[in-house]
């Protein structure tokens, strides 16, 4: 197992509001390899998001450790080591385009001269060009978590975390999309971490599904997706995946349990 | 397949870039135009019937001057006194700008100072509202003592009335940011300073600048009684001057020279505002 470049052992997220006692997560066990792409599943509530703010520093485990590079890795010292897309995307709409692109790299202390021109240089794969100057106001909820993801890119880490970045997205600009970050994911070599509601798109985006239950939130399957790359879009249609996409919804009604719609 | 998506993007993106700013820009000013004589027409209007109907009332009553001047009569003594008034409007403004200046810089650091520590927040703010409860009556009389007949005290009665509507709209507004977006800068790597550069002061800007609006409008005032209380120049002296001599028309003058002034001065900050947070207006201009 040395060779994840993040991992969750055993983790859990208790939280105390009002007397009032919710475990998030129960037990996880997660692995990313080097350059991979994963994807976590599960019904709305079931600590998707806990484990990501997890990952990012933004939460601290109750318990189990988090391990980054095979070192563990507690809390506050993940702030700043892992690329993070949060489910908004949280431009911000006094900094036109670029300006929201080059945060990361402002923070990390480049000069906005050079970080606009290493953005810019991006612009066109993203399909933001002529978008530089206008602001977060003007854009399409596509090209805005285009622009969110720009940024989460510019960033330079290695191990990306998207907490469901297409799921406002109609469901053509969402095929587009995935395409489109499966194109910038082989091309920049990353280590993905995505979280979806989508069957489809975890299977087709994905090397590896985690299947989460409901509150409190657990591992119910890991599924292989050992269907070759590059993949065509057609691949939603062929038996593997229609075969794997049955074994995973079932799996996932069972943790929604009965009576209860996805 | 991978190519659809550029390809979809791309000719709208460069489209329009090149072509419809420019046109936009051209519509935008003409609106822009077009919504201010909409906006000033009315009131003026409305302004121009009254001082009809007030000049008529004053002829057919023959009212005496000394109880209610007609406007033709104000006018003339705004025209024959111009220098006089000029002069004194000076130092008013002055004394409003400097004051004005002063609470605005000292209510935005504090705000900032407030919203950096919980525990000066704590001990401070209730200290801070409480100064408000001491009247400004009591306070600028000492000051006169202190300062005499010069600026200060006049500069710091504006000052003191000034900082307390923008300390709490500064803190207000460090305080209502989006708590996602700082936990966002975190997962960045970034530092409290560059949070509080960067998230907390962007956003808290069109609450410093509601609290910037009620302050200009209240220094106006803080300037005149500054002035009541001890001066020898400036618009607040000349009323009580006039009003002294039973200088009727030429004080309804003078009060209208200090009300022109605190118009243009409101909305001076207004225009401010509009060049420092311009993406703020046009959100608000959007929703309607
Ligand atoms: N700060 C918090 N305090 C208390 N409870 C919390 C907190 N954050 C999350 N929870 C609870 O933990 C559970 C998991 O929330 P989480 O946001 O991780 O779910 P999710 O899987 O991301 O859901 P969704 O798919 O709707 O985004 C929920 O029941 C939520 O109410
Ligand atoms: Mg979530």
């Amino acid at each position: 197992m040395g060779s994840a470049k993040l991992e969750a052992r055993g983790l859990g997220k208790r939280f105390k509001t009002r007397g009032q006692v919710v475990d998030a997560l129960l037990g996880v066990d997660l692995s990313l390899g080097d350059r991979e792409f994963v994807s976590v599943i599960g019904p709305s509530g079931c600590g998707k998001s806990t484990l990501f703010n997890i990952f990012a520093g933004l939460e601290t485990p109750t318990s189990g450790d988090v391990l980054l590079d095979g070192r563990t890795t507690v809390g506050a010292d993940l702030l700043g080591r892992v690329g993070y897309m949060p489910q908004q995307d949280l431009l911000m709409p006094w900094r036109n385009i670029l300006d929201n692109t080059i945060l990361g790299l402002e923070v990390a202390g480049v000069s906005k001269r050079v970080a606009r021109e290493r953005a810019l240089d991006l612009f066109p794969l993203f399909g933001l060009s002529g978008f530089e100057k206008r602001y977060p106001d003007d854009l399409s909820g596509g090209m805005r978590q285009r622009a969110a993801l720009l940024r989460t890119f510019l960033a330079g880490r290695d191990v990306i975390l998207l907490d469901e970045p297409f799921g406002a997205l109609d469901s053509l600009t969402r095929a587009g999309m995935q395409q489109w970050l499966l194109r910038i994911w082989e091309e920049h070599r990353k280590t993905i971490l995505f979280v979806t509601h989508d069957v489809d798109e975890a299977l087709y985006l994905s090397d590896r599904v985690y299947a989460m239950s409901k509150r409190p939130g657990r591992v119910t399957q890991i599924l292989e997706v050992d269907i070759p790359r590059p993949r065509a879009y057609d691949v939603i249609t062929s038996e593997p995946f229609i075969e794997m996409k049955q074994v995973l919804l079932e799996q996932l009604r069972l943790a929604h349990g009965p009576g209860k719609a996805a | 397949m991978t190519g659809t998506q550029r390809e979809a993007a791309a000719p709208i993106a460069n489209g329009a870039a090149s072509v419809a700013p420019p046109a936009e820009d051209r519509r935008d000013t003409r609106r822009t135009i077009r919504r201010w004589v909409k906006a000033v027409t009315p009131p003026l209007l409305f302004a121009v019937f009254v001082l009809m109907l007030w000049e008529a009332l004053v002829w057919i009553t023959g009212i005496s001057a000394l109880l209610l001047p007609a406007p033709s009569q104000i006018a003339l003594s705004l025209i024959e006194n111009a220098g006089l008034f000029a002069r004194n409007a000076v130092v008013t403004l002055s004394e409003i700008l400097i004051g004005f200046a002063l609470g605005a810089l000292v209510g935005v650091g504090l705000g900032i100072l407030l919203s950096y520590s919980r525990i000066f927040e704590r001990s401070v703010y209730p200290w801070l509202v409480a100064s408000q409860m001491v009247p400004i009556v009591a306070v600028a009389p000492i000051l006169v003592v202190w300062f005499g007949f010069t600026l200060v005290p006049k500069v710091l009665v504006v000052a003191l009335i000034s900082f307390f509507p923008v300390v709490v709209n500064t803190v207000d507004g460090l305080q209502s940011v989006d708590r996602q977006m700082i936990d966002l800068m975190r997962t960045l790597g970034a530092s409290r300073v560059k949070i509080m550069r960067a998230v907390r002061i962007p956003w808290a800007m069109p609450f410093v600048f509601s609290g910037l609006k009620i302050a200009m409008a209240l220094a106006v005032v803080g300037a005149v009684f500054g002035e009541w209380v001890g001066s020898n120049a400036g618009l607040g002296y000349l009323m009580l001057a006039f009003n002294n001599q039973l200088a009727t028309t030429d004080l309804f003058a003078a009060v209208l020279v200090l009300s022109a002034m605190g118009i243009a001065l409101f909305f001076l900050v207004g225009g401010v505002e509009r060049l420092v947070i311009p993406w703020h207006h046009d959100k608000r201009q959007g929703g309607r």
